[in-house]
């Protein structure tokens, strides 16, 4: 009853703090980017746990429990990323944004090369795709989370968790968006709260680690850096380099765009929060791998494990916000890559726009109607098959999307490279990738790392050739 | 040295050693990883921090010796 109560309280100030930011929104520049005027600090925030989101509480957890220590790698080499993103691009893409005008992903690399329709194509629906299965991932996480929690069937529960996000989204845009991820990050807070006090009442790491030694010495000690690589340092230094270009996804770099001006001291900001709540991952992996010890039998679903060993070691109170914290982790994943998805498919139809001679006003009323669409295509799509949460996938499928885009984003700042390098740029690593996968060679993170290098390369050698044809270019 | 240099020097010594620390031992990173990147985000904000109000004395100064 008490987790129940909770979650129905934060679904309704949830409504409420759409209706907040409603008036707020007039203009496509602020529904999309807020104006270009958030700070550093709250931008950190809402970035740390856009970030961590459903990967921090049920995707690491659950690679903990399957894996053991391999996913620890994905957390250490993510902060160097961050650190490189706040110092460093975060303030140029930035910078750029606003000369450019734009207010997408799209939009960025587009006007960036001087790019045509064919460019503004590809990428809306690299990113539609890569996105959409994002959105049912998460909307199933949210049916099967809430459907007990609410005390409602897995459908009902989806449906009415997926209309408090989609309402609040279309009223509030970024705003809304960014204030209920800072929200998130407090239940996130909970969570580590209770993760260290689990552990220290289960004898501290030491006794902990020694346990889950011998139950499987594999956990702590793989021979092997699966399911991400061959060897555990092969995993180290491919993260590390990975997460450096993980930093370009669309919904990341759509943070970057609507940040305000900046400082060396903002950017130390936005590391010191990013970076605090990033650190708590480890504590939830390792409580993930515990679950071999501190539940009975073997789980079916690994991503359910922490759920698991907080509704068994906790009060109903601190389960509900457990559970609303799950809801917001899931919740800040979805709605921040549905608004930026939404701005980029937008990119789509705007020379109609312009065609028929659309005020601001409209274009504005149009880009909510495609953010509805999107919506309620993966709305039909989590409700008609079978529930799973696909959160490892989804993570993946970003690292693979952040390589394929890798040459047109980051390497644009290092040297601009032509519209027809970012487009078979992306066009050919998004082949490779492809292949890779279907066939199976290379570890996961290895077939990214390549697709990176492909983009990169692609990127820079189209962009020569195009130069030399066309000197103009 | 510019101290927003030393501070992002200080992230990327620290990067560098933590990742080493996990290649050598990942159960190591549950006991350095959390201070560490506390210490070295915390070293760099404070050294940003005062080389900006250094710089705001400074066109300050600037501003008054015109006037």
């Amino acid at each position: 009853m008490i987790p129940k109560v909770i979650a129905i309280v934060y679904l309704i100030a949830l409504l409420g703090v759409g209706f907040m930011y409603k008036a707020g929104v007039k203009t496509r520049l602020d529904y999309y980017v807020a104006g270009r005027k958030l700070t550093p600090l709250v931008l950190g925030l809402s970035f740390a746990t856009a970030v961590t989101g459903v990967w921090s509480y049920i995707g690491a957890p659950g690679s903990g429990y399957a894996y053991g220590v391999p996913e620890f790698a994905s957390f250490a080499a993510w902060i160097p990323g961050v650190a490189i993103v706040a110092f460093i691009w975060a303030p140029r893409v930035r910078k750029k944004a606003a000369e450019l005008g734009t207010t997408s992903f799209t939009g960025f690399i587009r006007d960036a090369h001087g790019g045509g329709y064919a460019l503004t194509a590809l990428i809306s629906i690299v990113t539609m795709a890569a996105y959409v299965l994002t959105f049912v991932a998460a909307l199933k996480g949210l049916g099967v989370m809430f459907s007990p929690v609410l005390g409602v069937s897995y459908v009902p529960a989806l449906l009415i968790c997926g209309v408090v996000i989609i309402v609040y989204s279309l009223m509030g845009g970024l705003r809304a968006v960014v204030f209920t991820d800072i929200v998130g990050l407090g239940f996130m807070c909970i969570a580590f709260g209770v993760t260290v006090w689990l552990i220290l009442s289960q004898g501290g790491i030491g006794a902990v680690a020694a346990r889950i030694n011998d139950f499987n010495p594999e956990l702590l000690h793989p021979p092997t850096g699966a399911p991400y690589g061959a060897t555990m340092a092969g995993i180290w230094i491919s993260f590390l380099v990975m997460y450096v270009f993980y930093q370009a996804l669309p919904h990341y770099w759509h943070y970057y765009i609507s940040l305000g001006e900046t400082t060396n001291k903002g950017a130390a900001i936005f590391t010191l929060v990013a970076t605090a709540s990033v650190c708590m991952v480890p504590f939830f992996i390792f409580v993930g791998m515990a679950g071999h010890v501190l539940l009975p039998g073997v789980l079916e679903d690994a991503d359910t494990v922490m759920p698991m060993i907080f509704q068994a070691y906790t009060n109903p109170v601190v389960f509900g916000l457990f559970s609303i914290g799950v809801f917001t982790a899931i919740m800040t994943t979805f709605d921040g890559s549905l608004l930026a998805t939404t701005a980029c498919v937008d990119e789509l139809f705007l020379p109609l726009y312009e065609k028929h001679g659309q005020t601001e006003a409209q274009k504005l009323r149009w880009g909510r109607s495609i953010m509805v669409v999107l919506w309620a295509v993966a709305v039909i799509w989590a409700v008609t098959s079978p529930p799973a949460l696909m959160v490892q996938l989804l993570v993946l499928g970003w690292v693979g999307l952040s390589a394929v885009v890798a040459g047109p984003t980051l390497c644009y700042f290092i040297k601009a490279g032509t519209k027809w390098g970012a487009f078979f740029a992306i066009l050919v690593s998004l082949i490779v990738l492809v292949v890779l996968s279907v066939r199976g060679l290379l570890g996961w993170i290895e077939q990214a790392f390549v697709a990176l290098a492909v983009s990169i390369a692609v990127y820079y050698i189209a962009s020569a050739i195009e130069r030399k044809v066309s000197p103009a270019s | 040295m510019k101290k927003s240099t030393i501070a992002a020097v200080v992230i990327v010594v620290w990067g560098i050693a933590s990742v080493m620390i996990g290649i050598k031992d990942p159960m190591l990173v549950l006991y350095t990883g959390f201070p560490g990147w506390m210490a070295a985000t915390v070293i760099a904000y404070f050294l940003c921090a005062q080389e900006e109000k250094e710089e705001k004395s400074r066109a300050g100064g600037k501003g008054g010796a015109v006037k």
